[in-house]
């Protein structure tokens, strides 16, 4: 028989025991289960840290399975934020080169960070972290699980991206070379905004220069960064190019265009003004932080305009988008953003999917997360009403099974 | 070396004894894990050559007696990598890389700090490039003499670090992520064969397992970056500072890694102060940095919070020569091993213990003949109210 | 050493004399205030039924401190009070040298025997608790620690010598105010700050999990003043500057003194004035009804207030609780003030049952009269006024009980006595006015103190130029207690101190370099220089955080060329006479508390572990 507990017991339990060891079913919730129909009166059934079973009230839980009743709550996929500000900034940027490919964010992130804490606390369980924003090309970003027993577990995709930053950031403290004596690293380029532009262009020419060349000379190895490169321009590689303001979306599309390699847009606040060209482009879109009225980094100086509309206008267009927290300080918790995007005319399910399917396709981690499918990963939360509400909290946090945070 | 000589000289000429010296105690630590009771040790050109019942009768009777009493001699203890207040000297600021720098040339053989070390019972010190430096240079052993100090070894270790302080805003790299890569990148290039050069050899002699390295890496990122380096390139690192050692423990065992604590102090969290009797049980082995007071006090606080003594032992010199490859020479009154000695009324471990005599390489460097004041200092220990 | 006595001790004494005349209370007993050694197994009784506590034992002497509050009924001992013997391989009591195989017989709070195993009859029914190889110290005393304070204190700037840290003193969470689990069971509790006259420190008993109790009567032991520039800088001019502040408060203060004085002669003189004033009015109101409450009133008043009056006349000037004059003029000015005096707290809390009792008991005739005493307070000064003016006004009133109020409270027999005379005068006295009580200052209070010998004065004055403004303000204003602490010179003028008799409290005992402009002292070896000049000097930490390291600064000291013995007695013995609790506490003498420290190693070892800390006989530490 299956031994039943109220749902604060279960998972208080659950947080005590790996809950690897048993089988569980949470009955009687709401599955919204991310890129498939909302299952009225459903059942989860996990164990060994992956989804065993989705389905109704008829769905088979095996026996001597621990039975959580969640009626009245709401079960989703774990969240997954596709841009996410983690660490200490000092070490995610490194100053000494604007054009540091081969960097991994990875060796600078802390796993005891306390922004994981916080975002595992709203039902973010997945998290895709990149270099910061003041270089040209900041190197590799990783994604991550927002807990693992063991902090090297949690990587869930290493070297998933590499950064570029168009706009004014990445020039910021550096200075012109006018005479005088050089007595520090920042006496350098570039300085505009033009000239960050230069630097990515000059950065992908030598790296199709080194292409060509290694093949004529295997001889010589190419440097890290040129080979980090040539993946991009290979297409086994991501780009992620951070343009916040419309002349910036312009131009990384065009640089795109120009070596042949295809990018994410991030951080996109003025996808608005040029929804057919991205179309055209078909580039996917994460749209950091589309609550936020204030722009992030120096985009307020480049320009930019964001818009509550954004997102709409997005779905309308057929634009595929993800919704992340991005590098804005404004930004509200995931879940939080997607409610806005919803409330701002995006049909709720296409909410939901923009932070837990769609981003997972983005990522290629789909096949470990993002629904609630049989054997994925068992990272869900359960809500305590329709995430989607105001008031919506999670009542409880599971990534590969173990309940993370338990709100009683 | 050529350029020691001198000094080296210098020091032999004023101290070598003359004579064979029979040094003799009712308790006698050639190594932690070795005590003599009624022991001996015959010193001869300031190196032990017999210990205990070893000792040749014909050698014995001819050298001249240093007894002891009731002392306890014990190893003369070696401070841990230190700038001996020179930090100005033993970083190079003008670039981040520079494995192939010797601290060696650095040193000063009247410098204030050395002749401070014997008065706590210290004969040597592990002289060490400054952790501002991703790569430092090389590490060399110290010793301090009645006539100014002297390097013993010129190229011992390779110092790395991953701290805070290696991460300079003025110069590449200014991020963990660019050091660490940085690193990485130096290792991968002196492994292939082409890539040659004076700092290449450095970090191919730790690649073939010639030299030892201690990282400085205080939070867990940089002590799992640290931990990522050695795994990768097959060294078993020493790691210097090391906050958040802790919280990477199973790490440190699987990589049979070292950890140079940071001094403990009557203040600190009583995890931190037990730190020292969890890494003993998991058999990591540590030693504590900081001044020779400091040293010592972290041994004591350390046996105060459950480390067993052998271990409080081998943290104050055997641990540290192992860990920086000196174990040959100091840290141990074994045959062969310098003559580096100090004797003390009791334990060192206690603070009721005071020292006597230190002596390095057979000469004495600070206290009085151990003979004359053996009588009146046992009368004393003994009315120690049952101690 | 001179044990500083509070007036108030004397009335906790009485209070203790209260309970014991009311009904047999249980106390251990105790020696006379000076203990002797009396290793004397003959004292013992058999004890055979574990309530033994019957009033048999010599009822307390006018020293005991701390008589129990309530009274505990023989046969119903809780198990912490059936005897109590520890057995160990070592017994160092600190007065003699080591017992081996000892044995300490502990009933109730007290120690009642000590001495080698098989020589002390252990009595029959007691607890037994064999530590073979263990040690039996003293419970440790800590002459200075932070503990129990938090940031607060020291950065009050509004602090002056008024105040006193008891006041101000809770439970702390953090480890290091658990002194109980590393042996130390009595303590005195200073803060350090910058501030030049810091307030008076506490003396408390650590107790179970970081939690303590103030040592009754002992709230108050020393006043805290600083003469010290830190690790700055100073100059010889600096150095005069702060002499004579530390002078200038002492100025002034046989003025302040006597205008106390004045005020109780003052009252005297009102008291009589006004009775002979009523006693006219009131003849000439109803010559021909007797006032008859005079008599019993008169006679119930000695038991209570009457005695402590003799006994206490001479503390007179800082009639403590500033808030009530009402009081004083009811009661025989001076000597009202002089039960109290000794801190306002302690002597007012015990005074009432003793206040109370006896006129219930004796005259159950008149309320007035009571309440007068009890609870003589501004509101009813007030009322009385009015009442008088009436009563001036008009002569018909028939309010005659309240009138003799004031008689009862002291010596007024001859007043009422002299009243008739007063009435045969045709022109009545004038109505006397009430003198106005002088301004009240605490900290000048404090300084009297200090001066009576009643507090202890502690200066911090760390090199050798400060510790000798500290001698010469001591001479200058003859201070009878002068303790120095963190005196990292007094090395160098260790004869001088010796001949000013003052005591030291030596911290930051340990083999650590002090910061730059200090690291010429080298405080291990201040202890035994001391100890060679006969300066009394206790080993203390100073500091909360320390305070598991307080056996090893003794070590430290031996490493430094203490003798060990006397370094226990530095964190033992000396402390509690320099606290003045030695009668109570710090060695291991039957007739003290059981305050007793358990290790499983000698003391000075490094790795030596608390087993059993034992604080008034009850375990306040026991290792798991």
């Amino acid at each position: 028989m299956h031994r039943s507990l109220p749902l604060a017991a279960a998972l208080a339990l659950a947080a005590l025991l790996p809950a690897q060891d048993g089988v569980t079913a949470y009955r009687n919730a709401r599955i919204l289960p991310g890129g498939a129909p909302a299952i009225a009166n459903g059942t989860l059934v996990v164990g060994g840290g992956k989804v065993l079973a989705v389905g109704g009230a008829d769905t088979p839980v095996p026996d001597g399975a621990t039975v959580v009743d969640c009626a009245g709550k709401t079960i989703t996929p774990g969240l997954i934020d596709a841009s996410f500000r983690a660490g200490n900034t000092p070490d995610m940027n490194e100053n000494g080169a604007e054009v540091t490919p081969h960097l991994r964010v990875l060796d600078s992130l802390d796993p005891d960070d306390p922004s994981f804490v916080r975002a595992r606390s709203a039902g973010v369980t997945t998290v895709h972290v990149m270099p910061g924003s003041r270089s040209v090309i900041g190197g590799l970003g990783v994604v991550l699980k927002t807990h693992a027993a063991d902090p090297q577990a949690m990587v869930v995709k290493n070297d998933a991206s590499l950064r570029i930053v168009m706009g004014s950031e990445p020039s910021m403290g550096n200075r012109a070379i006018r005479g005088g004596s050089v007595d520090s690293i920042y006496y350098r380029r570039p300085t505009t905004r033009m000239g960050v532009v230069w630097a990515a262009r000059k950065a992908f020419f030598d790296a199709k220069e080194a292409m060509e060349q290694s093949v004529g000379a295997p001889g010589a190895p190419p440097s890290p960064g040129m080979e980090v490169l040539a993946r991009v321009l290979r297409g086994q590689l991501t780009a992620v190019t951070t343009a916040r303001s419309e002349q910036d979306l312009r131009t990384a599309l065009r640089l795109a265009t120009e070596f042949g390699y295809r990018t994410v847009i991030d951080d996109a606040q003025d996808a608005h003004m040029l929804v057919g060209e991205l179309k055209a482009a078909g580039t996917t879109v994460m749209l950091g932080a589309p609550s936020a009225t204030a722009v992030a980094g120096s985009a307020a100086s480049d320009g930019a305009d964001p818009r509550s509309a954004t997102v709409r206008l997005l779905a309308d267009a057929g634009v595929p988008f993800v919704i992340t927290t991005g590098s804005n300080l404004a930004a509200l918790d995931l879940v939080r953003e997607a409610m806005f995007a919803a409330r701002n005319g995006l049909d709720a399910a296409r909410a939901l999917d923009a932070v837990t399917i769609a981003p997972a396709k983005l990522l290629g981690i789909d096949q470990r997360t993002g629904s609630l499918q049989k054997g994925k990963d068992a990272d869900f939360v359960i809500w305590s009403t329709d995430p989607l509400d105001p008031a919506a909290a999670a009542a409880s946090v599971h990534i590969d099974g173990i309940a993370v945070q338990v709100i009683r | 070396m050529r350029a020691l000589l001198p000094s080296t000289l210098l020091a032999l000429a004023a101290t070598l004894p003359a004579q064979d010296l029979l040094v003799r105690a009712k308790t006698v630590v050639v190594a932690p894990d070795t005590v003599l009771t009624d022991g001996r040790f015959l010193v001869r050109d300031g190196k032990v050559a017999y210990v205990g019942s070893d000792v040749p009768a014909d050698a014995a009777a001819k050298a001249t007696v240093v007894d002891c009493g009731d002392a306890v001699v014990v190893p003369g203890f070696v401070l841990a990598p230190t700038t001996l207040g020179r930090d100005g000297d033993l970083a190079e600021g003008a670039l981040p890389f520079t494995p192939d720098l010797r601290a060696a040339e650095a040193f000063d053989p009247w410098q204030d700090e050395l002749a401070k070390l014997p008065r706590a019972g210290f004969t040597a010190a592990v002289l060490a490039p400054s952790p501002r430096n991703l790569a430092g240079g090389l590490g060399a052993l110290v010793k301090p003499g009645a006539t100014g100090g002297r390097v013993a070894t010129a190229d011992l270790h390779l110092a790395l670090s991953l701290t805070a302080a290696a991460r300079n805003p003025e110069r590449p790299p200014t991020s963990l992520m660019g050091g660490v890569d940085l690193l990485r990148s130096a290792f991968a290039q002196a492994k292939s064969a082409a890539a040659a050069g004076p700092d290449v050899a450095v970090l191919r002699d730790v690649l073939q397992g010639g030299r030892k390295v201690a990282i400085a890496a205080d939070t867990l990122v940089e002590l799992q970056a640290a931990l990522d380096l050695a795994r990768d390139f097959g060294f078993e690192p020493v790691l210097v500072g090391a906050r958040d050692a802790d919280k990477a423990l199973p790490r440190l065992v699987a990589q049979r890694a070292a950890v140079v604590l940071a001094p403990l102090a009557p203040e600190m969290r009583r995890a931190q102060l037990e730190l020292p009797a969890r890494f003993a049980e998991a058999g990591v082995p540590f030693c504590f940095s900081g001044n020779p007071e400091q040293t010592r006090l972290s041994a004591v606080l350390a046996v105060r919070h459950g480390l067993d003594r052998q271990t409080a032992w081998a943290a104050l010199g055997r641990a540290t020569a192992t860990m920086f490859g000196a174990a040959g020479q100091v840290g141990a009154l074994r045959q062969g091993c310098a003559a580096d000695f100090a004797v003390w009324s009791g334990d060192p471990l206690d603070l009721g213990s005071s020292l006597r005599a230190v002596y390095v390489d057979g000469a004495r460097v600070h206290g009085g003949q151990p003979s004359a004041a053996a009588p009146a200092a046992s009368s004393s220990s003994t009315a120690a109210g049952g101690r | 050493m001179r044990i500083p006595r509070s007036p108030s001790l004397l009335g906790a004494s009485l209070c203790a004399l209260g309970l014991l005349l009311a009904a047999p209370a249980v106390r251990a007993q105790e020696p006379p205030p000076a203990p002797a050694p009396t290793p004397a197994p003959a004292e013992q009784r058999p004890a055979g039924q574990p309530a033994g506590q019957p009033g048999e034992q010599p009822a307390a002497d006018p020293g005991a401190v701390d008589a129990p509050r309530r009274q505990r009924r023989p046969g119903r001992l809780p198990p912490g009070f059936a005897p109590l013997v520890l057995e160990a391989g070592h017994v160092h009591p600190v007065t003699g040298p080591a017992i081996e195989n000892g044995v300490v017989v502990v009933r109730g709070e007290r120690i009642v025997a000590v001495g080698k195993k098989g020589e002390v009859e252990v009595p029959q029914g007691a607890i037994v608790r064999s530590f073979p190889t263990g040690h039996v110290y003293p419970g440790l005393i800590d002459a200075a620690t932070d503990a129990y304070t938090d940031g607060s204190l020291r950065s009050d700037g509004g602090a002056d010598g008024g105040t006193s840290f008891a006041d101000d003193l809770r439970k702390q969470e953090a480890r290091f105010h658990d002194l109980a689990a590393q042996g130390i069971t009595t303590a005195y509790v200073t803060v350090r700050s910058p501030a030049f006259v810091r307030g008076q420190g506490a003396i408390v008993r650590p107790k179970k999990d970081g939690a303590f109790e103030p040592w009754r009567d002992k709230e108050a032991t020393a006043l805290q003043m600083r003469l010290a520039s830190g690790t700055l800088m100073s100059h010889a001019l600096e150095r005069q500057q702060q002499f004579q502040q530390a002078d200038g408060l002492f100025e002034g203060l046989d003025e302040y003194r006597k205008s106390f004085t004045d005020h109780a002669d003052a009252l005297k003189k009102y008291d009589k004035e006004f009775a002979d004033y009523l006693a006219f009015h009131q003849k000439k109101k109803d010559g021909d009804k007797k006032p008859e409450g005079d008599k019993p009133a008169d006679a119930g008043k000695p038991a209570g207030a009457a005695a402590p009056a003799a006994g206490d006349a001479p503390a007179g000037p800082g009639p403590g609780p500033g808030g009530r004059p009402g009081g004083r003029r009811g009661g025989p000015g001076g000597q009202g003030g002089g039960g109290q005096g000794g801190g306002g707290q302690g002597g007012g809390g015990n005074e009432p049952p003793k206040g109370n009792e006896p006129p219930k008991n004796e005259p159950p005739k008149k309320d007035p009269p009571k309440q007068l005493e009890g609870a003589a307070a501004a509101a009813f000064e007030a009322a009385l006024a009015t009442l008088l003016d009436t009563i001036a006004q008009d002569p018909k009133p028939q309010d005659p009980p309240k009138p003799e109020g004031p008689k009862p409270d002291g010596q007024q027999p001859a007043p009422a006595g002299g009243a008739p005379a007063g009435e045969k005068k045709d022109e009545g006295p004038k109505r006397p006015t009430y003198p106005k009580p002088p301004q009240k200052d605490p900290q000048r209070d404090a300084l009297l103190k200090v001066l009576d010998g009643e507090l202890a004065l502690r200066v911090e004055a760390h090199r050798p130029d400060e510790l000798r403004a500290a001698l010469a303000l001591q001479q200058r204003r003859s201070i009878p207690l002068l303790v120095l602490e963190q005196a990292y010179g007094a090395g160098a003028l260790a004869d001088d101190l010796a001949k000013a008799g003052v005591s030291v409290v030596v911290t930051e005992c340990l083999p650590l370099t002090l910061a730059p402009p200090y690291d010429r002292f080298d405080v291990p070896a201040l202890p035994a220089k001391l100890a060679a000049a006969g300066v009394p000097f206790a080993i203390a930490t100073g500091r909360a955080s320390w305070s598991s390291l307080l056996p090893l600064q003794a070590a430290a000291a031996v490493a430094g060329g203490l003798p060990p013995a006397e370094a226990l007695r530095a964190i033992t013995l000396t402390p509690a006479e320099i606290l003045g609790v030695a009668k109570d506490t710090g060695s291991l003498q039957p007739g003290k508390y059981a305050d007793v420290l358990v290790t499983d190693r000698p003391l000075f070892q490094t790795d030596s572990r608390v087993l059993l800390v034992l604080g008034k006989g009850n375990a306040e530490y026991e290792v798991k």
